[in-house]
């Protein structure tokens, strides 16, 4: 009977083979599925369970058991995703502004990089403002190249954190731009008034708008981005809550 | 059968920030090492649950007491490394003299021999 056990058990081994690469994979899609984090908590919270595995293992578990009890530990992706959204709302929320900045900034690109191609290259040379208009094409383009790279690497630099000394919230910082975009549409609204007559439809005011868009993304772009690297919420030294029960 | 109670949770909150700036205070280290260290040291008594940790850490680092850094560990995998901050080591010592503080009014209530401060 015992040889005959001792026969079975690599096959049974083999068949269940634990894939604990899977098994990590799988989690990292959990975790990213969640709103709560933003990609440098993603990787030091992978790390951590790689530590804890690893932890495991050395104390003689195997590797399902390991991974087991190291995500137990670890804690569930949803219950973990409220907790960091509780303590790290600033975080998520410049980062979700730093990407919609890079979509700004790209579509602005996209749009207008045509435009100041054939100014540049028109052989009669009839268009003095290019060189300007190459100005502030190249800029964004730089900072949006700049803004990419820092948001793959999951590097926000630190030092422009110590900057934001303006007591700002993700709230108030949301609230700036929706007046800079509300501005920029009453601009539109009333220098389409003075245009005269013709513009009062609202086809013609669109179009307006449209033509304002411009104006905001090559004007009020740096606004966007003095607004996020300044306004970066900063936590106080002072723990804001008082305990209940003192 | 008798068995000490753990650590409370406002207390383990409370102790939370005293705790990391002083194991950071012994030199750089990473969450996985702080937990084991704090499991360690309090015998079992605290417990932190691994997610709880890291939303402390970032508290930390944005009030500006500990600082970080990405470097590569034994593994070659890059891992988040924390040190304490020039204002990380003054709270420190205010948090030192506070909890101190509390554990001599404590220890004179119940007749243990008080530390200095």
């Amino acid at each position: 009977m015992a040889g005959r056990s001792q026969h079975v058990e690599p096959i049974m081994e083999n068949q269940t083979r634990y894939d604990l690469n899977a098994a990590i994979e799988s989690w990292r899609q959990e975790l990213a599925a969640q709103a709560g984090f933003t990609a440098e908590v993603r990787r030091e919270l992978e790390m951590h369970l790689r530590d804890a595995i690893a932890g495991f293992q050395q104390r003689g578990l195997n590797d399902e058991e390991s991974f087991w009890l190291a995500h137990r530990r670890v804690g569930q992706p949803k219950q973990l995703a409220e907790e960091f959204m509780k303590a790290n709302s600033a975080a998520v929320w410049r980062e979700r502004i730093l990407w919609i900045t890079v979509g700004t900034v790209g579509y602005y690109e996209l749009t207008t990089g045509h435009g100041i191609l054939s100014n540049l290259l028109d052989p009669f040379g009839r268009h003095t403002g290019a060189w300007l208009d190459l100005g502030l094409f190249l800029i964004p383009c730089l900072t949006l190249i700049g803004l990419t790279l820092m948001i793959r690497c999951s590097h926000v630099p630190r030092p422009l954190s110590y900057f934001g000394r303006t007591p700002g919230s993700p709230g108030f910082l949301a609230s700036v731009l929706s007046v800079v975009l509300l501005v920029t549409v009453l601009f539109a609204y009333f220098s389409a008034e003075k245009i005269g007559r013709s513009a009062n439809d609202m086809f013609s005011i669109g179009a307006m708008i449209v033509m304002e868009q411009t104006w905001l993304f090559s004007a009020a772009w740096p606004a966007m981005m003095i607004s996020i690297v300044f306004l970066m919420p900063r936590e106080p030294t002072q723990n804001r809550k008082a305990p209940k029960h003192a | 059968m008798y068995k000490t109670a753990m650590l409370a949770k406002d207390l383990v909150a409370a102790s939370s920030k005293p705790l990391v700036l002083s194991i950071l205070a012994d030199g750089e280290s990473y969450g996985y090492e702080i937990i084991q260290k704090v499991r360690e040291l309090s015998g079992g008594h605290i417990e932190w649950s691994d997610g709880m940790l890291y939303p402390v850490l970032h508290r930390l680092e944005r009030a500006g007491l500990i600082e970080s850094e990405w470097k590569e560990a034994d593994t070659g995998r890059e891992r988040k490394y924390y040190f304490l901050s020039s204002d990380g080591r003054k709270a420190l010592k205010t948090e030192r003299q506070q909890w101190l503080a509390v554990h001599n009014t404590l220890s004179r209530l119940w007749k243990i021999k008080p530390v200095m401060i």
